[in-house]
């Protein structure tokens, strides 16, 4: 275990604001929504709060997030920041907390994320500013790459390499959409199958469809604090155990090897802090915004041997709810929201014990994971309940 | 910057030559003087060896597949009466890694040799990095 001299902290309440597409409710409205829920959940006034960290919105012209969210919430923070990492920032602003709340300097944090992604913006618009964001303006746009087709760029290398299927592929999004089917709050719950996802629109090779997360609202909040404070409000405490980050490149021409990923670093930085072994989780939640995503964060992560992917995910005794490692519980951003924030409020309310009818048995520990760019900037989050 | 016009790499402080270069036809890439070490994109220092002094030079224009995609959907209009193209990442024999279009052709492989050419997509518009397939013992064109 490595503390890097921080007193520890925990989570103390979350909130998720809805993500069925709201014309008019802005990203701030998002964020509070989900701020004011976990405000309620934790029993916590905004006068409490002293450190506000947010993501970004990619919509509305808020420049300064946190401030914006801050003033709109009524807080005055002595520490805040807006994060703008891409999606590994989701991670980032825990650890943010982490660091205010350990060191000592801040006492009650609140963490959120949230945008209008769907309402805020057209069909056209959304294609436009993916496409314009995906790669690099001189080095990349030219060639008429979009972000599926970067993201593709690493599955067919993957199949070269490893002999991965499209078929093995196309077994996350069956098992995430039968999650989201048990999730009241996922836009997706129609099952699939193999088949579907297979003769789904061809986006970008090997990359169809069905094989892309959803673009929609959403907001996840979550309320810190050090953990000896954390017995002074009503819920059970979820600790952060273990964090960590790694960044390798931005661009995807520039990265090493595109079937290996700086999860393998942010991970292993996670779990010395925690001081757990990959056997010590229960379950995963890890960011997908394409199939390939989370099959390459399983094997740098260290839950299967690189090029062995493709046959864990295919296997029903793993990724499954019943499986031995249940990952993206609640449908993912594949078939319940986007927005990696809902990765770690779905890992707290499972360790709550709230998540209703997909509730896991006997989990107490879990691995949240966000990236960002094309492969790019990583964050881990290792969480547990009292044991 | 990526245009209704279709797009090319904008000149900056650091890449002059390589837009100059695939105006021209050329594919440039930075070579280091200290180690000798090449690098695609063009960059301030040398990634290798921390080297300050970097000079461009021409590709032979030879490569291999990295790794490829078959788009089906466009990102914007421009690109859209392409499809499907092949987006295509290749390892140079000098080294570096390039991104690139390509015309659909079937049965390409990873491994695959390949020539690059300065394409323009539209006649008269600006060249983008292109690539073709190399008919077999490296005749370049």
């Amino acid at each position: 275990m490595l503390d890097y001299g921080l007193a520890p902290t925990a989570i103390i309440g979350y909130g998720e604001a809805s993500p069925k597409k709201t014309p008019g409710k802005t990203s701030l409205e998002f964020c509070a929504e989900a701020a004011i829920e976990a405000m309620r959940d934790a029993q916590v006034k905004p006068s409490q709060i002293d450190a506000v960290f947010t993501g970004y919105t990619t919509v509305d012209p808020y420049p300064f997030f946190s401030a914006a969210l801050s003033e709109f919430l009524g807080i005055m923070p002595k520490r805040h920041a807006a994060l703008h990492t891409g999606g590994s920032v989701y991670g980032q602003i825990f650890a943010q907390a982490m660091l205010a709340l350990g060191s000592g300097q801040c006492d009650m944090a609140l963490v959120v994320h949230g945008d209008n992604r769907a309402s805020g913006m057209s069909r056209k618009e959304t294609i436009a500013r993916n496409a314009a964001g995906a790669g690099h303006p001189d080095y990349e746009n030219p060639s008429g790459m979009t972000v599926p087709a970067a993201y593709a760029l690493a599955a067919q290398r993957h199949m070269h390499l490893y002999g991965t299927t499209e078929e093995q592929l196309a077994a996350i999004a069956v098992n995430q959409r039968r999650n989201a089917g048990l999730n009241p709050n996922a836009i997706m719950t129609k099952p699939l199958t193999i088949d579907d996802v297979m003769g789904s629109r061809r986006i970008a090779d090997p990359l169809k469809m069905l094989d892309c997360c959803l673009v929609s609202d959403f907001g996840g909040a979550c309320i810190l604090t050090r953990a000896d404070r954390a017995r002074d409000f009503p819920n059970p405490p979820i600790h952060l155990r273990g964090y960590g980050e790694f960044m390798t490149h931005e661009y995807i021409v520039a990265m090493p090897e595109v079937t290996e990923t700086g999860a393998r670093q942010s991970g292993e930085a996670a779990f010395r802090m925690a001081g757990f072994n990959r056997s010590d989780i229960d379950f995963v939640q890890l960011y997908d915004c394409f199939t390939i995503t989370p099959l390459l964060l399983l094997e740098d992560l260290g839950f299967c041997q690189k090029g062995e992917g493709g046959a864990f995910v295919a296997d029903p005794g793993t990724i499954s709810l019943e499986g031995s490692l249940p990952m993206n519980t609640y449908g993912g951003m594949l078939s319940a929201a986007n927005g990696g924030i809902l990765h770690f409020i779905e890992a707290v309310r499972q360790l709550r014990g709230e998540a209703g009818e997909r509730q896991l048995k006997n989990a107490t520990t879990a691995l949240a994971h966000a990236q960002g760019g094309v492969f790019a900037t990583h964050s881990s989050l290792i969480i547990q309940k009292d044991i | 910057m990526l245009t209704s016009k279709g797009s090319t790499a904008a000149a900056c402080m650091t890449n002059g030559p390589f837009v100059t270069g695939l105006s021209e036809g050329r594919l440039m890439l930075q070579c280091c003087v200290s180690c000798e070490g090449w690098q695609h994109y063009p960059r301030p220092i040398c990634k290798n060896c921390s080297g300050r002094e970097l000079v461009f030079a021409a590709s032979s224009g030879k490569g291999h597949v990295y790794s490829f995609s078959r788009l089906h959907v466009a990102p914007t209009p421009f690109y859209k009466p392409f499809l499907p193209y092949l987006v295509v990442l290749v390892d140079m024999e000098e080294g570096p890694r390039v991104m690139g279009h390509m015309a659909n052709v079937e049965g390409l492989s990873i491994g695959d040799p390949v020539i690059f050419s300065a394409l323009a997509l539209e006649q008269d518009g600006p060249k983008v990095i292109g690539f073709e397939r190399a008919s077999g013992s490296g005749d370049h064109a």
